[in-house]
Parts: structure tokens; sequence; C-alpha cells
């Protein structure tokens, strides 16, 4: 029924999301230009900086030429924009490499990182949430409250430490470091060394792979979810106090039926939104976790780009962060969307 | 009714007892949460020891390159409270000198963030709909697509690396966050009818933004500074761990941190000093900043 499509099309098109998605996308791409200028017009000649002080005048001007430093500025936006569009974002210093093939390399480390960290903040912040909720003023009330508030202070690098000496290197029960046990070797599909393991149908390499994403997913998910377990406990509280809730409960619904759905889902409103910030916010986050993991991710790369100011690698790093960034946060929108009704029917007017 | 019977002083007098009220009445509010009163010494305590470092760290010369490979790697003792790195510094001092870094990054990148981003937001927000507020906007729009952390990184590796270029990169990555908030504040008070009020009596553009809309939105915003103060040190120590910021000597926390992490788990205490100052720091804004929001929330 192709009007009925269309009228799909057209509610996608005047629905708040998709508005939001395009000008995220728009606004990425003005970032861009603002890293390239700054980064074309900082004195000092780039290419000579990138090279070091020793590199003979011909290479110089050789990666001159390739970065087409020598034409004007928006000749060389326009050429970096071509070439964005065809996939290509330079030749990295760091690697010699196209910086997208870098990038493809030591993305899925990260990802794979950011989804168990989500998985474990948001399981960690409905069971921590839901249970100091139901008794407000008890032990483990109590005993959240402090952790947020620690969790608040302490940053996600200094939890790795602490967990990786702890868990580590004085019980030995987590390794300490990288991706996977030396002497296991799986070929690499996906990049996604739990997923690559089960292609592979190695069992033990999988649960070897998630024994060490482990340790620095939560260390990344702790001070995040107490914070959020402690903003969904004060929406618990609120809600179980409705006059819906009293009116389930009179009408004989069990206790954990009423708890657990109608008092929850409403709350979760409120909780989504931080918590869907914060898992936005990982692929930043993770740059000095991975780093004390010794965890070859984007951070790896990114980092040595940037040390080694390789300008096509720091645009590079900078764009896929911030396209992952806003493809975060619009799944963030939708799944608010589908939690609460009034956004849903309400049309999304400002 | 002329003039005259107006009595201008006796209302100025009023007025000011008035405020005298509201402040005791703040501070009432403010001292009933013992946390913010913690929060309150604990920042106090740490803004004397950052200011006066010299006098109050046991040896002021260990901030910098001071060498002494005879007391090198000491675990932590009641001579050196954190312990000694591994050029035989006392960390406990250079700890202290690190919040003095901390406190001047936060002083310097508020007192420019502040007066910026409210600027910003209250003109996009009073001329909702013209092309001003589009451009401002739009562009606060731009810096926020990113994560603050790898805006900070890049700009801080794109300049050279050093703390200076560091409280640039804070500064730039941090404005759109007040503007974007002020904005959405202005907005909403722009048709209040005291805003129309006033308006009618021909107060020009600029008074009512900053006469009669910014006092009522002034407390929000000073939470949010408390607030993000520890988010400001959070991202300082994270550009100096990464090796993007200040750079060793300088006692920097996060410079610290990365510095002593290569001896990390034989000489696990030498992290733990710059760590717990951090941990300490962060602390005292947000309990700060709760107790802020109480007050305000109060009014």
């Amino acid at each position: 029924m192709p009007k009925n499509y269309l009228s799909y099309l057209k509610k996608i098109y005047k629905s708040v999301i998709f508005r939001r998605a395009v000008l995220s996308l728009l606004s990425l791409l003005g970032l861009s230009l603002i890293i390239f200028t700054l980064a074309r017009v900082m004195p000092g000649d780039p290419a000579r900086m990138a090279l070091g002080p020793r590199a003979p005048e011909e290479v110089v001007q050789r990666y001159r030429e390739l970065l087409h430093l020598n034409e004007p500025l928006y000749l060389q936006y326009y050429y970096w924009l071509r070439d964005l569009f065809q996939g290509k974002l330079g030749i990295s210093l760091v690697s010699f490499r196209e910086v997208s093939i870098d990038i493809a390399e030591f993305l899925p480390a990260t990802l794979e990182l950011m989804m168990l960290t989500a998985i474990i903040q948001i399981i960690g912040t409905i069971v921590f949430g839901t249970l100091s909720g139901s008794r407000p003023g008890s032990i483990i009330d109590g005993a959240l409250r402090v952790f947020a508030y620690i969790g608040i202070c302490i940053p996600a690098f200094a939890w790795a430490l602490f967990l990786q000496f702890i868990f580590s290197y004085q019980l030995g029960w987590f390794p300490p470091t990288e991706r996977i046990s030396p002497g296991i070797s799986i070929p690499r599909v996906t990049g996604f060394m739990t997923i690559d393991a089960l292609i592979a149908g190695n069992f033990n390499a999988f649960v070897d792979a998630l024994w060490h994403l482990f340790l620095p997913s939560l260390a990344l998910a702790l001070g995040a979810m107490a914070q959020e377990a402690r903003i969904l406990r004060s929406a618990m509280v609120e809600n179980i106090s409705k006059d819906y809730v009293l009116t389930f409960m009179s009408h004989g619904l069990p206790y954990r039926l009423v708890y657990f759905k109608y008092a929850l889902k409403p709350s979760l409103v409120s909780t989504i939104p931080v918590m869907g910030l914060d898992i936005a916010s990982l692929i930043a986050n993770a740059f000095m976790v991975e780093i004390i993991f010794n965890w070859p991710g984007l951070s790896k790369f990114g980092i040595t780009a940037m040390l080694r100011k390789d300008l096509n690698g720091i645009v590079g790093v900078v764009l896929v962060a911030g396209l992952i960034y806003t493809i975060t946060n619009i799944i963030v929108d939708v799944i608010i969307t589908l939690v609460d009704p009034r956004i849903r029917y309400g049309g999304g007017g400002e | 009714m002329s003039s005259k019977d107006i009595d201008i002083e006796f209302i100025l007098k009023k007025e000011r007892e008035m405020k005298r009220e509201r402040l005791k009445r703040a501070w009432f509010r403010f001292k009933r949460s013992k946390l913010a009163l913690t929060g309150l010494s604990i920042f106090l305590a740490l803004l004397i020891a950052a200011t006066f470092a010299d006098y109050v760290a046991p040896y002021p010369k260990h901030a910098g390159t001071y060498v002494n490979f005879k007391e090198r790697f000491q675990p932590p003792s009641l001579k050196h409270l954190f312990g000694t790195d591994h050029l035989g510094r006392d960390i406990f001092s250079r700890v202290i000198f690190g919040l003095r870094l901390a406190f001047l990054m936060i002083g310097i990148v508020i007192s420019i963030v502040l007066p910026t981003g409210t600027v910003l937001g209250l003109i996009a927000g009073y001329y909702k709909g013209r092309w001003i507020e589009h451009i401002i906007m739009r562009l606060a729009d731009m810096f926020v697509a990113l994560p603050p952390l790898i805006l900070a990184l890049s700009i801080c590796a794109i300049l050279e690396p050093n703390i200076v270029n560091a409280m640039i990169a804070v500064t730039l990555m941090w404005w759109p966050w007040y503007t974007r908030m002020v904005y959405s504040m202005t907005s909403a008070l722009r048709n209040e009818p005291y805003v129309w009020a006033v308006r009618a009596l021909g107060m020009r553009d600029l008074s009512i933004m900053f006469k009669e809309i910014l006092p009522n939105i002034l407390g929000p915003i000073l939470t949010k500074a408390t607030l993000d103060a520890a988010w400001v040190i959070l991202i300082g120590a994270a550009i100096s761990f990464l090796g993007l910021g200040a750079q060793p000597p300088t006692p920097d926390l996060g410079t610290m941190v990365s510095e002593y992490m290569t001896y990390f788990p034989k000489n696990w205490w030498m992290i733990l000093g710059p760590v717990l100052g951090i941990a300490i720091i962060i602390m005292a804004f947000n309990l700060l900043g709760d107790g802020l929001r109480e007050v305000f929330a109060g009014e």
C-alpha cells in the first residue's frame, strides 16, 4: 500500500528523532570543519611537525603534497570531504596506512567493551535501584547511598587501577591486560573477540575473552551505575506511593507484579536519559581504562595519533567517536519513546 | 499623591534588610544538610592547603625537579605520608601542589566559561527565533555533538600538549553546556508577565536580560558551576593522564598518576596519593553543589 508507506515516511520525517538525527549529523560535519581548520591554521608547518625536525626536506615536501597542504584551505577541506564520502580518511602517520583501516581494526575492541559495560550498567542499575527503592532506609539503601557518593568521586581510571590491583595482581582471579590469553588464536571475522570465538566454535576462547572483558567493563560501569541506581531508586520511591499503585494493590494484584511492571516502567523514564548519555560517553571514557588494561581499542590508535600530531588520525578518531556518540544518543531517544507513552502519543511537540 | 510622599530611603533600607534576611535563610537551609557543611569544610581546607602549599607541604622543594635517589620508592610512613616516587620526591607534597594546579584550572576555566556561556545563552534565549539564536545554538550543538573528553583531547593534541592548552581545551569544550542551560531557562522566562511589564515600560533588551532574567536563573547556574567544577577536574586529570596535558615534572595530579603507573603493581602506593587527591577534590565540589541545590530549591 503505497499510500500507507508514504504516510509512514511522512511520520518519520516529522518525528523529533529524525530531525535530531539530521541535526546531529550536520553538527558533526560542522565540527569536523572546526577541527580541520584548527589543525591546519595552527602556527608551524604541520608536515614538518609531524615528521620531526630531522626528516629530509624532500620527504616533508611529499607529505605536504599528500595532504594538499600547499593549496588554499577551502580546497584542502574540499579534498578531505570528497575523500570522506568515499570512505577515505587519509594516510595515518602512525601506521602509514589508511586511517579508516586502522580504525576498523581497533574500533571493535572498544565497541565490545562498551557493550558489556552497558549490559553490566543496565542490570546493575535495575537490580540495585529496585532493591533499595523497595526498602527505603534499609541497609541496602544506605549502602547504595554511600556507594553512589564514592562512585561520583572516583573516576573510572581509578576504579580500573583499583580492580586491576586487587583482582588481577593480588588475587589473580582475572587477567590484568590484553583481550585474550596468549596461545589462543582465533580467526578474525568481525573483530569482536567473543563473537569471533563463537563463530570459530571455540567455547574456551569465548569464556577466556569474556574473562578478559569483565574487569575493564566493571571499572567503566561502576561509577555511572551507582548514580543511575540512585536516580532509579528515588523515582521508584516516588512512584510506589502514587494512587495508581494503590489501586492495583487494592485490586489484589501481587506486589511483585505491581512493583516490577507498573512502578518500574515509569521510573525508568527518568533513568534512561542519564544512562544513555553515560553509555554514549563510554566511547571517550574508555580511553583511560583501555590504556590501563592495555586494551587494543580506539584509544591505542587515538592517543598515539594525538601524541604524534597525526592530523588525519586525529580528525578520523574525532569523527568516528562523534558518530558513535551520535548514533548511541539516537538509539537512546528511540528507547525513550518506546518506554514513555507521553512522547509516543504526544507527537513530541516542543 | 506626589512623588515626595514616597520615601526612597525607606524602600532602599527595607530592600537591603530583605536581602540580608534572604541570605540568612539561604545559610540556614545550607547548614541544615550535614553533607553540604562537610563539603564546604573540605573545600575550604583544600583551598587553604593549596593556596599556602609552600608552607603546608612538608617538602616544598619536591614539587619540581628535585632528585634524591637515596630515598626513592619509600612506602608510606609518617615521614612521607604517601611514600616517595622514583626520584625520591615526597608524594604528599607533590599532591598538595597538584591541588593548587587543580584549583587554578577550575578558577581560570570557570571565570572564562561562566560569563561567556551565560551571556551567549541569555542572548540566544531572549532573541529566540531570530538569526542570532540560530547561530549561537547551532554552534553550541556542534561542540555538544562530540563526547567532551574527545573534543578536549583533540584540541590539546592539535595545540601543544601543556597545561595552558589543556585549560583552553576544557574551556572550549565546556561553554556550550552552559549556553544550552541558560538558553532553555531564558527562553522559558522571556514570556513571563514581569518581562512583558518591564518591556512595556520601555526597558532596554540588555537591561531586561541582565537585571530581570539573570537574577532569576542565577541559582541553577551557580549550582551547575559547582557540580561541574568536579567534572572539570576529572577531564583535566584525564587529559594529563593520557599525556596530552601538563608534562612531568609539573606536579599535576593526572600527570602524576600516569608517571607513577610505570611502577604500578609493585609500588602500588605511589598512585594512591594523586588518586586520593583527585577523589577528595571531586567529592568536595559535589557535596558543595548538592548543598547549593538545596539552598536554591527552597527559594
